[in-house]
């Protein structure tokens, strides 16, 4: 008869073996869903809701699965229930290994319970053999309804690996023989306490009482106070404390021979507060280990070594790979000011990882690039500026764009110099963000360069360096002439066009008004081109009425080919008309 | 097919852990006036009631069950965690329950008072688990059900318990040695042969504390560092799991405490046994022990799994509450909670220990006194006196002499801090000073008719003054 009180745990003999064989076969089965696919996978979750089914209204009839671990087999009640031929990569294996001895599934078990179980699992089985425990595992996640048994003997043959354990010895003869004489000290106060035994209790009451400062249990407040400490150190980030740690045994270690490999960890520890996406913190922690350096540097040489082969591997590709996770896998969420500071921090693989950044980033996020290299190019380029240049690249246009800029900002020859290299770019950005920058510079030199502008296979560079240059002296001017020679006129579009006449009517000069007077010379008769460039020149003059212009103007309409008569004084008239407004 | 609400929030886990805390507390105040008085005493029927609230209030539409797994209270599907202020209600209940083999008890809906009362006392009456069912029977208690532990083949008889434990502490002895004698740390160094020792640890400290506490009376068997380090281990697993530490984070503590003097592999021996005291430049030799510690450790973190915490220990134990103390680098900062826990057992495990520079070594109960008097320098004071309170005013080991003129070894302490002065005591000599194997008394024991303690404590002897060597005793009880 079944016992209300009790849930029994045993099974109706007849029936019930084939029910826990076949749930013990789902039960492997499960698992190696668990190892083939991802848990999210459709097949996993099937099997699980279906074992989870069958396990839960087994456990609810018998409250308990009871698994007892053999080599290659589960065994239920005395009773094999599961064999796997292949031992080394059977389930009863896998657990048998580590000792697990036992393992029980309990009423009450939930499908996320279980599929926590299989995960775990899944997770030991594929960490490398030597890291692998599945009592450990099983242990750290403590189930509330999966219980196991492994038993010390497993854990304490580990460790003797045959040896015997310490033999502690007693001498029992000496322990329960002889006698022990008081001194006289204590003989006294156990007579005197015997004497006074009336008073016994109350004395103890005393004693209490005096205990009481120190053994009373701890106020409300002070157990919150404990918990507080707990918590607070329960949150403290791994990552810092690992920094700051590495730091403090660098700063004490006196043993030199472990300072290389001792190197390994400052890397470990920087590279969890990366990983982490702690970038200012990584910073300070360079920051203080650069501190530390200029420390070491007199006192104790092979440490500023060691850290100074340190911040040197940070240019290594590694970290590179790892800056650039970090940078594409955030999208946005770690802060520009921290990223300045880290790079800034680092010192030159600063500049290293930034450039690749910009190689490795569409062009749509660049401007967020921008905001975090303005800085650092700027700080660059006051203290360093050669450094800055020889980081140029071809190949990384916009990157170079934001060095050429940066530098831009400062004089001298040698930026001079570093920017007319750009005029045989292959990159047009590139070459037009040099001519902006040497239009910027106050240098004659620069302006020559700009000359070589004109010949810019590309149209637009070529009309913006019309539209910047400013003639300086009679030799450009000639040079500028040279190339505004009506047959070179004749091959381009009518902006650059515009471009080289506007430059040239806002340059007072015979050679201008001469070179004016040439062009309304071209013959018209089917040269449709030739006309327009003459209209142009007209209506470009028009635009610049100085005193040089109207007398060219005037000059046309009285001189001049009959067409061009009509056209120059519909422009003077326009001029007047302008003035007297 | 009725499934559960699968994730209840968290002010609802929070009532309910909270209403288990309850529950057990005042279990374990049934179980207390139980013994001392009938069922129908108004002290009694008073938390009977509040105790039923509780429950009913809790069982409502369907069952709740409290579970013990692993040593550890489940309420409702929540794990209960407990804090010292709760411990000794915590631990009465585990033993009476894991005595009696019960690991579940389910309370249906319809649950009666009167259900309950008979329940009480069906426990208190009951040996094992058949009696209490077979009680349980006899009085249809139908809403009320219980089920037996599966978890652990459990142990028959103490010594056999007792036995397990000197094994595995001896085991970690052995496995620290190796640790401390391999040539290559790399070999040294078994993280997940480690991790499983604590495991085990933690375990026999869950089931047998007292014993355990016992064992750290072995002092400078082998090597003193290893011996040291291992009692060092188990009472900070023991303190740290008053304070309410998880099971995962008290693995942790175990293993920082087991490498906290790892560096004194480093320390010539001549240094660290020399019988004189020490010269500057040998101090300075000893003070570096935490940072070659904290530096091996550090080396080998990464690929050999150890806990960062395990660092901070080796460290920082010897750093003070004010911060003094040694190593000191170029940055103050408080301790890791870790490394106050494991300075406060290491500095009484040390000071209680005979060395050869320290010919007479404090009594337990002197050490204790004595670091109390140390003030908020040394120590921080409130996990001082959570240490202090663990380890009662005459800990587990300390000799004593009676009022009846015997002398008792403490073996058990008193969870009820109101009898913090009537441990269990095993008597090792008569009246006579005859030595003896004597039986091991409760003095909290009292004579039925005159209700006055039939044993009580008139001092702690020192037992090196009379040649007993404490852990010998416990020992004993393995071996024989
Ligand atoms: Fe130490
Ligand atoms: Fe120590």
């Amino acid at each position: 008869m079944p016992n209300l009180k009790e849930r029994s745990f045993s099974v109706e003999k007849n029936n019930s073996w084939d029910e826990v064989r076949d749930l013990v076969l789902l039960l492997t089965r499960t698992n190696s869903a668990f190892k083939i696919f991802p848990p999210e996978h459709a097949t996993v979750k099937q099997f699980l809701a279906d074992f989870w089914e069958r396990l839960k209204s087994f456990l609810e009839k018998n409250g308990c699965l009871d698994l007892i671990i053999g080599e290659n087999y589960f065994e239920y009640m005395g009773e094999k229930v599961f064999e796997d031929a292949d031992v080394a990569h059977s389930l009863p294996f896998f657990f048998f290994r580590d000792g697990l001895q036992r393992l029980s599934f309990h009423r009450g078990l939930t499908e996320k319970e279980l599929s926590l179980f299989f995960e775990t699992i899944r997770e030991v089985a594929f960490r490398p053999p030597d890291e692998a425990d599945i009592v450990s595992a099983f242990w750290e996640k403590n189930f509330e309804n999966i219980t196991f048994y492994a038993p010390d003997e497993f854990i304490i043959e580990k460790i003797t690996r045959g040896r015997p354990l310490p033999e502690y010895e007693v001498n029992f003869e000496e322990l329960y023989s002889g006698k022990i004489e008081l001194a006289e000290e204590d003989r006294k106060a156990i007579e005197d306490w015997q004497l006074k035994t009336e008073s016994q209790e109350d004395s103890e009451k005393e004693k209490t009482i005096f205990l009481e400062e120190s053994l009373a249990d701890l106020k409300e407040e002070e157990w919150r106070m404990i918990e507080s400490i707990i918590h607070s150190h329960r949150e403290l980030p791994q990552d810092e404390e690992l920094g700051r740690l590495s730091l403090e045994i660098l700063y004490l270690e006196d043993r030199f021979d472990h300072l290389p490999s001792f190197k390994a960890s400052l890397h470990e520890a920087h590279k969890a507060l990366l990983k982490n996406g702690k970038l200012a913190k990584a910073a300070a922690f360079i920051r203080d280990l650069t501190s530390l350096n200029k420390i070491f540097a007199s006192w104790q040489p092979q440490k500023s070594a060691v850290i100074e082969s340190f911040l040197a591997e940070i240019e290594q590709d590694n970290y590179f790979a790892l800056i650039k996770e970090i940078y594409f896998s955030s999208s946005g969420s770690l802060r520009k000011e921290d990223w300045l500071d880290y790079f800034l921090a680092i010192g030159r693989p600063g500049l290293i990882f930034l450039a690749s950044l910009y190689q490795n980033s569409p062009q749509t996020t660049i401007s967020s690039l921008d905001e975090i290299a303005k800085p650092i190019l700027e700080k660059w380029a006051e203290e360093k500026p050669e450094d800055l240049m020889k980081l140029v690249q071809e190949s990384n246009p916009y990157w170079s764009q934001m060095i050429i800029r940066t530098l831009a900002l400062k004089q001298g020859p040698k930026i001079t110099t570093f920017l007319a290299g750009f005029i045989r770019s292959s990159q047009p950005l590139l070459r037009r963000e040099a001519l902006d920058a040497l239009a910027r510079l106050d240098s004659p030199t620069a302006k020559k360069i700009i000359l070589g502008y004109f010949h810019d296979e590309d149209e637009e560079i070529r009309v913006t360096a019309a539209k910047i240059i400013k003639i300086a002296d009679d030799s450009m001017l000639d040079h500028v002439i040279k190339i505004a020679s009506p047959l070179r006129l004749r091959e381009k579009k009518e902006r650059e066009i515009v471009a080289i006449f506007e430059m040239l009517a806002s340059t007072i000069h015979p050679k201008v008004k001469k070179y004016f007077q040439e062009i309304f010379k071209l013959p018209w008769f089917l040269k449709p081109k030739n006309k327009k460039i003459c209209l142009l020149a007209i209506e470009i003059l028009k635009r610049y009425p100085n005193a040089q212009n109207r007398d060219l103007l005037k000059e046309i309409m009285v001189k001049g080919r009959r067409q061009l008569k009509k056209y120059c004084q519909q422009a003077l008239k326009e001029i007047n008309l302008k003035e007297i407004i | 097919m009725n499934q559960r609400i699968s994730a209840p929030s968290t002010e609802i886990l929070r009532e309910i852990h909270q209403a288990g805390v309850e529950i057990i507390v005042r279990f374990n105040s049934l179980l207390k006036l139980g013994r001392l008085y009938s069922v129908k005493n108004v002290l009694f029927q008073e938390q009977l009631g509040l105790l039923y609230k509780r429950i009913k209030d809790n069982c409502q539409e369907e069952e709740a069950t409290l579970k013990i797994r692993e040593g550890t209270f489940f309420f409702r599907n929540v794990r209960l965690r407990f804090i010292f202020a709760n411990y000794p209600a915590f631990k009465t209940v585990l033993q009476e329950l894991t005595k009696r083999e019960v690991a579940v008890i389910s309370f249906l809906p319809e649950l009666t008072e009167s259900e309950l009362e008979t329940f009480i006392a069906c426990l208190l009456k009951a040996e094992g688990y058949n009696q209490l069912l077979a009680g349980l029977d006899e009085a249809q208690i139908v809403h009320i059900q219980i089920e037996k532990g599966t978890e652990r083949t459990s142990l028959t008889g103490k010594k056999e318990k007792d036995r397990a434990t000197a094994r595995i502490y001896f085991s970690s002895l052995l496995h620290l040695k190796d640790a401390f004698e391999a040539e290559d740390p790399h070999q040294a160094l078994r993280l997940n042969t480690t991790r499983r020792l604590m495991q085990a640890l933690f375990t026999h400290i869950v089931d047998n504390e007292a014993f355990v506490f016992g064992l750290t009376n072995i002092k400078n068997f082998d090597e003193y560092t290893l011996n040291h380090s291992i009692n060092v281990c188990l009472l900070s697993i023991a303190l740290g799991r008053r304070l309410g530490l998880d099971r995962n984070e008290l693995i942790e503590l175990g293993i920082s405490a087991f490498f906290h003097d790892f560096g004194k592999i480093e320390t010539p021996k001549e240094i660290l046994d020399k019988p004189a005291k020490l010269e500057p430049h040998e101090r300075a030799v000893i003070e570096k022990h935490p940072y070659h510690g904290a530096g091996t450790l550090a080396l080998w973190r990464e690929i050999k799994g150890i806990p960062l915490r395990a660092i901070h220990v080796a460290m920082e134990h010897h750093i003070k509450e004010d911060l003094s103390g040694y190593p000191q680098t170029f940055k103050k900062r408080p301790p890791h909670l870790f490394s106050k826990i494991v300075k406060i057992v290491d500095y009484f495990d040390a000071i209680t220990t005979k060395r050869v520079y320290r010919p007479r070594a404090f009594t337990r109960e002197e050490a204790l006194s004595l670091m109390m008097d140390q003030g908020d320098k040394e120590f921080h004071p409130l996990l001082l006196r959570i240490f202090i309170q663990m380890m009662g005013f005459y800990p587990i080991g300390s000799v004593v002499a009676l009022n009846t003129g015997e002398i008792g070894l403490v073996v058990e302490t008193n969870p009820d801090p109101a009898l913090t002065l009537r441990p269990k005591v095993k008597i090792i000599a008569d009246k006579n000073g005859q030595r003896i194997d004597g039986p091991v008394v409760d003095l909290a024991e009292k004579d039925p008719i005159s209700q006055r303690y039939l044993r009580t404590i008139v001092k702690g002897l020192d037992p090196e003054k009379y040649n007993i060597r404490p852990a010998d005793y416990f020992m004993a009880s393995t071996l024989a």
